[in-house]
């Protein structure tokens, strides 16, 4: 299998991985992006990036639990004897959301990688729905770095890399550390972007 | 079977000269004043009518340089414009006058639309008065605004497209509608309504026969003067009765004939055999007893208005068709293909060849038939005009050509297609499977709405199309297919309405295979390429089912070979 001689890169693989993701091996494969193999070169995010991502996750829950329970609150005020089930509906959706919130940013994570091969900067992401991108670098239009008061609190940036395309006109990696996006933007800056308009 | 185009190692023939001379003295050009060919060799090509500045016309030198004198200075707009404002003011509101003024003799509503209309008068009067433009150091400079003057730069090389417009009372008067546009893809940066239509021309020569402008072929002469550009040369005109033969056979011909036969279809297979073949009787003779009785039975009233219906529809796209595209004209002057045409307004555009950033072959099922194609671009950066039949958001470069022509026209708008002959490759055999699976899903959907409707035998009808479906979706598949070269990248699909997708490869901007789930069991990704310009298009090409493996083989050499290439505007 793949996932057992991936070469560690960049930060280190599961055992230091908040939310425990169970084997190298399950996140190799969740982490092939489209394929199985797991070629050298390939990037993770910063692990930091699963909390990120549960915060807001959890902000999301939070409000559309308090809506739906507001909602809830007012409808079953309305009828009483479907107040019980309406409390039912509105805990299956908090335990739903909850798990959710555990179980999808660390396989989000796995499943998300990058590549610099030579002058094309190549993405991976999705679990179900993978998706991969290929940017040839020259075609790179600018760069933007995205901060929000979250990501920043937590030292993460994301880049977004404009191409002159509609379709994938815009390319975003999220979840880098502060000095690897500078970095990787600075570095595709200077190997991209050559061509004129 | 395989659609293929020839590709010719000729070079093609000129035959410019004769024709536009013989085209220019048809009577719609001569006394239309100036219909704007391409400028050719300085002979007199259309004969000068009322409004048309002769003396500017022949006397030119093909000098650039004294052609961008005329615009040295500030230039205003042409009196005329103030006409025109008046004109489309009164076009505006004659209509709802005329009906209020018929409901209700002294309605003041009237007066409050002719206070409209006198208020657009009195801002195209303003906008005459305000406006300024000229050329100077290769950029043309507009200023307009009475509160707020808005002062635009537009450098010459960055014009992609002069699009020179001429309505009836336009070349009446000899003036011309001039939009400017860049490649910036925000439309017309700077409109010019209106200029005579030599300035017009002369404007457009400025531009286009620009010796610094990037890929126009020639090397300044030792002496400084301008560079010998390539002259205009004439790629296809389109006859009458080709343009005839597009209406006949247009997208929207093509959907009322499938939209017909269905209804027909439906209508068959919901009678039973004695019942058509008794009314179809009584049909027949009720016709014949019609014009004695004078009363109609209903079959044949709907008989007939099928048939008057598609009466109607033909010859509306067929006048549609003319009235858009009469006397189109492709030509090309070094980098920069024309177009010109209309009857009624006549439109000149420039279309640089390097802003196309995709080919499209379009073959309806109809056109195939006939053994016509449509040639269709996206171009970086094209708004799309309701008038200009390409509803579908594509840039119309040819609407209808003989297929056997393909190969003298096409390397002229992308000149690599003379050197690359596709290597069609197929996609993977599971595609016909899901296909199937996907019109039998549909299909069993239909049955059941139609066994409801229906609760008898009949409700089964739609099951009897599974085998056209395995068919269909069979044949689609040997037509399905792409094919990578060195410098370009093509895509086929369909088998009744066939199109071809030609990317040249530096136009690749980025590449995004996918996979779902399903995609996932089988082993496949689909693909699916990106250029500039696809806003307002059915989306670039992309292909399903292709090995996973393949897939991404076949995008990294894309990727690196777009990455070794450089992309222009």
């Amino acid at each position: 299998m793949a996932g057992a001689d991936r070469e560690p890169a960049g930060s280190g693989p599961g055992s230091e991985f908040p939310g425990g993701v169970e084997s190298d091996l399950a996140r190799g494969e969740a982490a092939g992006g489209i394929g199985p193999d797991r070629e050298p070169g390939w990037q993770d995010l910063d692990p930091g990036v699963v909390g990120y991502w549960r915060v807001g996750q959890a902000i999301g829950a939070v409000m559309m639990l308090s809506l739906t329970g507001l909602g809830g609150v007012i409808l079953s005020l309305k009828q009483r004897p479907l107040a019980l089930w309406i409390l039912a509906a509105w805990l299956l959706l908090a335990v739903f959301r909850t798990f959710w919130l555990i179980w999808y940013p660390p396989r989000s994570y796995a499943a998300w990688s990058y590549r610099l091969d030579g002058k094309v900067l190549e993405t991976r992401s999705g679990i179900w729905f993978r998706v991969t991108r290929m940017l040839p670098l020259p075609r790179l239009q600018h760069v933007d770095i995205q901060r929000g008061p979250i990501e920043r609190y937590l030292g993460l940036s994301s880049l977004t890399l404009y191409t002159a395309g509609t379709r994938a006109a815009m390319i975003s990696i999220p979840g880098l550390g502060e000095a690897k996006a500078k970095e990787l933007r600075d570095h595709l800056v200077a190997v991209g972007g050559d061509d004129g308009v | 079977m395989a659609f293929e185009y020839e590709n010719r190692k000729t070079e093609s023939v000129e035959r410019e000269e004769p024709e536009l001379n013989d085209a220019s003295t048809t009577t719609s050009d001569s006394e239309s004043g100036s219909a704007i060919p391409p400028l050719l060799s300085e002979s007199g090509d259309a004969a000068p009518a009322p409004g048309s500045n002769v003396e500017t016309d022949v006397g030119l030198t093909g000098d650039s340089a004294e052609v961008l004198g005329r615009f040295a200075r500030d230039c205003w707009l042409h009196p005329s414009s103030l006409l025109f404002s008046v004109w489309r003011a009164v076009r505006g509101v004659l209509v709802p006058i005329l009906i209020l003024l018929f409901i209700d003799h002294n309605s003041n509503l009237v007066i409050f639309i002719a206070g409209i209309a006198g208020l657009s008068i009195l801002w195209g009067a303003i906008h005459y008065f305000t406006f300024r433009y000229r050329v100077v150091n290769g950029e043309l400079i507009t200023r307009e605004g009475l509160l707020e003057r808005v002062e635009r730069n537009i450098p010459l090389q960055r014009i992609q497209d002069i699009r020179i417009e001429q309505g009836l009372l336009h070349r009446w008067l000899g003036m011309a509608d001039v939009k400017v546009e860049t490649a910036g893809g925000g439309g017309v940066e700077a409109s010019l309504s209106v200029m005579r239509c030599a300035d017009a021309e002369l404007l457009r020569r400025a531009v286009f026969e620009n010796p610094e402008r990037a890929g126009v072929a020639g090397e300044p002469a030792a002496d400084g003067s301008r560079a010998a550009s390539e002259p205009t040369r004439l790629l296809r005109a389109l006859s009458i009765r080709e343009l005839v033969l597009a209406g006949i056979t247009s997208n929207r011909m093509a959907s009322v004939f499938v939209a017909v036969a269905a209804v027909g279809g439906a209508v068959q297979s919901a009678l039973s055999r004695d019942f058509l073949e008794e009314h179809f009787s009584r049909a027949g003779r009720w016709l014949l007893s019609w014009i004695d009785s004078g009363g109609m039975g209903d079959w044949a009233i709907l008989f007939l208005l099928v048939l008057a219906f598609l009466a109607v529809s033909l010859g509306v796209s067929v006048l549609g068709s003319i009235i858009l595209f009469h006397q189109f004209r492709l030509s090309r002057s070094g980098e920069d293909l024309f177009r010109s045409y209309g009857l009624l307004t006549k439109r000149t555009t420039s279309l640089p060849r390097k802003r196309v950033q995709l080919i499209e072959i379009e073959e309806t099922w109809l056109r195939r038939w006939f053994k016509l194609v449509a040639i269709k671009a996206d171009t970086a950066g094209y708004q799309p005009e309701d008038n200009s039949g390409s509803a579908e958001g594509r840039d119309v470069v040819l609407p209808v050509l003989p297929r056997s022509e393909l190969g003298d026209v096409l390397p002229e708008i992308l000149p690599d297609v003379r050197d690359e002959v596709p290597d069609w490759r197929r996609v993977e055999p599971c595609a016909i499977r899901r296909e199937i699976l996907k019109g039998t899903a549909v299909i069993l959907v239909v049955t059941a709405v139609t066994l409801v409707v229906r609760r008898d035998f009949f409700g089964f009808m739609p099951l009897l199309l599974l085998p056209w479906i395995a068919f269909f979706c069979v044949r689609a598949y040997q037509h399905l297919g792409y094919a990578v070269g060195e410098r370009l990248f093509h895509t086929r699909r369909g088998w009744l309405n066939r199109s071809t997708h030609i990317v040249p490869i530096r136009n690749v901007q980025a590449i995004v295979l996918r996979q779902n789930p399903f995609d996932r069991r089988h082993g496949v990704v689909s693909l699916a390429v990106d250029t500039a310009g696809q806003a307002f298009t059915g989306g670039g090409p992309r292909i399903g089912n292709v090995d996973e493996a393949k897939a991404r083989q076949l995008a990294r050499e894309l990727a690196a070979s777009a990455a070794g290439k450089r992309f222009r505007w």
